[in-house]
């Protein structure tokens, strides 16, 4: 999370020196007209993404993967160690995204970067980027740098494969986000494991995210892990187990006082909202 | 008060038959319930009595082999919070509805010893049971009520919320019987003001983070235990999103002791509008308002609504245990 240039450039320039010397092919990528320092670095691979890769139109994010995989597989050929890439986010503001698709465009890119063994490093200026949508970029991001004007109070990234991680607390002010990231990780899967052993917190408004995916995705097996007492406790309270048997929910140590309360869970059909009745 | 005719004057089987049974120490309440039990064991009918554990010993001394055709449960246990007896009374219904037999039960939700604030929720506890059954199944229920230690107005109200009283084994309309219609009206009832140094603190969604941890500060405070401590919080945090879900998006907490319990109060302008039993029935999957308020019920000790147009009040109590 940038909140001036200057920063950003003393930011960047350190991150890739350090990319160089661990033998790390380096890249920058960044608006044309931004990156003259580094285009004159023949250190330094420098590239407007967009002109570059996407013939000058909006983020695709497939196309993005698949130019990772080639830059990554070109640069280990070419006897790096593997790729290091600081992004100004900036290059996307010719053609913005928004927010929901960027952060879909973040989650995978998660599981790209971590099957590549890359390190990436997506640089939002908070001048161009408002706070909500920084919010939910850190979100779904495993380490920050800066400080968010809104801290999003969850954090959502990719372990290795079809395995995810979850930190911090989801409530009324994040669940959506978290729903978000969630869903976008499930359509491409058969089966997703969720570790939740650093998710202090999850209120019903984070279950019904979860509750929303499963049941938007019969046949996705999602398996959380460890997740904290009280989500546990409100999932079997709930009868969730019997109702949501695509989601099995593994603890290390089950409660002993809590007999009974089975692992996995299934759906019933959408249906009205009572207005106002809590 | 004037008495409302009770429908199960004609059609015994059919509708909820909610007795109020008044004795005056043990061997009145041997009277009083073995006569209830077994009658029903004559008609081979399903029988759960939920009363404290050491009037289940008596109970089970007296019926000696008739006893384990008798199913009994602890009241303090699962009438710890009042609003969880309901559902209990539903589940036994609806596992013997089918049997074609009829259906009784006794039920004992107070007691000496329970809190003003327990004792006014068993009230209307007492009070909606006859709305839960207002449209059947039809069963038999017999509340007793010990007179030698309950205060003569847990009587009274007894009699407003019982359309049957039994006295020395004779049943009769209770005249001061408030129809079920009429009986609800606890989201009115007063609570006590909360005490002066508990200091109200306002909250938002910017600021839902910040409550939970101040709720787990509290709980940790008290000495509750980890998992009591994360139920308490829990529930806290559903009931301050309902009020930035209804109650224009803020609301106000405080936090206090009082003897025996924790207490979280949360207030906000919203007015609720919801179905008499809300917070007592487990809400379907699909439905996603109502959880809130039944998990908190599932997750507290007592749990008491107060709503008015001016506002709604909710307050959660946790015991140490």
């Amino acid at each position: 999370v940038v909140d001036s240039s200057l920063q950003f450039r003393e930011w960047t320039a350190a991150c890739l020196a350090d990319g160089a010397r661990r033998g790390e092919k380096v890249l920058r990528f960044g608006p044309h007209d931004g990156m003259c320092a580094e285009r004159r670095d023949p250190a330094v691979t420098a590239v407007d993404p967009r002109v570059a890769f996407l013939a000058g139109g909006p983020v695709d994010p497939e196309v993005m993967y698949a130019m990772f995989r080639e830059e990554t597989a070109a640069a280990r050929r070419a006897g790096y160690r593997g790729l290091r890439l600081v992004a100004d986010m900036d290059w996307l503001l010719a053609t913005p995204p928004g927010r929901a698709e960027l952060a879909a465009f973040e989650v995978l890119l998660d599981e790209v970067v971590a099957e590549l063994g890359a390190t990436v490093v997506c640089a939002y200026r908070t001048e161009h980027f408002d706070a909500a949508t920084i919010a939910e970029m850190v979100a779904v991001h495993p380490h920050t740098r800066g400080r968010p004007v809104a801290e999003p109070g969850v954090r959502f990234w990719n372990v290795a494969g079809q395995v995810w991680a979850v930190s911090g607390e989801v409530d009324h002010a994040n669940a959506e986000p978290f729903g978000r990231a969630l869903a976008t990780v499930a359509t491409r899967t058969s089966t997703l494991r969720l570790q939740a052993a650093d998710l202090r917190f999850m209120a019903l408004s984070g279950i019904d995210e979860v509750i929303r995916v499963a049941r938007s995705h019969p046949h996705l097996r999602l398996v959380i892990e460890d997740p904290c007492e009280s989500m546990w406790d409100c999932w079997t309270m709930l009868g969730l187990h019997r109702e949501l048997p695509n989601v099995q929910i593994h603890r290390a140590a089950e409660p002993a006082h809590r007999p009974g309360t089975a692992t996995s869970s299934t759906v019933a059909v959408a249906g009205p909202v009572v207005a106002d009745a809590r | 008060m004037s008495a409302t005719p009770t429908r199960d004057a004609t059609a015994p089987h059919r509708t909820f038959r909610h007795h109020a049974s008044f004795y005056a120490g043990s061997r009145q309440f041997l009277e009083c319930t073995l006569s209830f039990i077994r009658d029903g064991l004559a008609g081979d009918e399903p029988i759960l009595v939920a009363v404290n554990n050491a009037k289940i010993i008596l109970l089970r001394e007296q019926l000696g082999d008739h006893a384990d055709r008798v199913e009994f449960v602890d009241m303090a246990q699962i009438g710890r919070n009042p609003a969880r007896i309901i559902p209990r009374w539903w589940q036994f219904v609806d596992e013997h509805q089918d049997s074609g037999r009829p259906i009784r039960g006794i039920g004992e939700p107070i007691w000496a010893g329970r809190s003003d604030a327990e004792l006014a929720e068993c009230q209307v506890h007492e009070r909606l049971l006859n709305v839960a059954f207002a449209d059947g199944p039809g069963w038999s229920l017999l509340c007793p009520y010990d007179t030698d230690t309950l205060e003569p107005a847990v009587a009274d109200e007894a009699r407003r919320s019982h359309p049957l009283l039994t006295y020395n084994g004779t049943s009769h309309a209770s005249d001061d019987y408030l129809h079920a219609d009429l009986a609800v009206t606890h989201l009115r009832w007063p609570l006590l003001p909360p005490p002066a140094a508990a200091e109200p603190t306002e909250f938002d969604l910017d600021t839902l983070r910040t409550i939970r941890d101040l709720v787990a500060d509290h709980a940790k405070q008290a000495g509750l235990d980890n998992t009591a401590a994360a139920h308490f919080t829990f529930a806290a945090n559903e009931i301050a999103t309902n009020s930035l879900r209804h109650g224009a998006g803020r609301g106000t907490i405080r936090l206090w002791r009082d003897s025996n319990a924790l207490i979280c109060e949360v207030v906000d302008s919203g007015h609720l509008h919801g179905p008499p039993l809300l917070g007592r029935e487990r809400p379907p999957i699909h439905q996603t308002s109502g959880r809130g308020l039944w998990l908190a019920n599932q997750l507290c000790d007592l749990v008491q609504v107060r709503s008015t147009p001016d506002g709604t009040t909710v307050r959660l109590h946790t015991t140490r245990r």
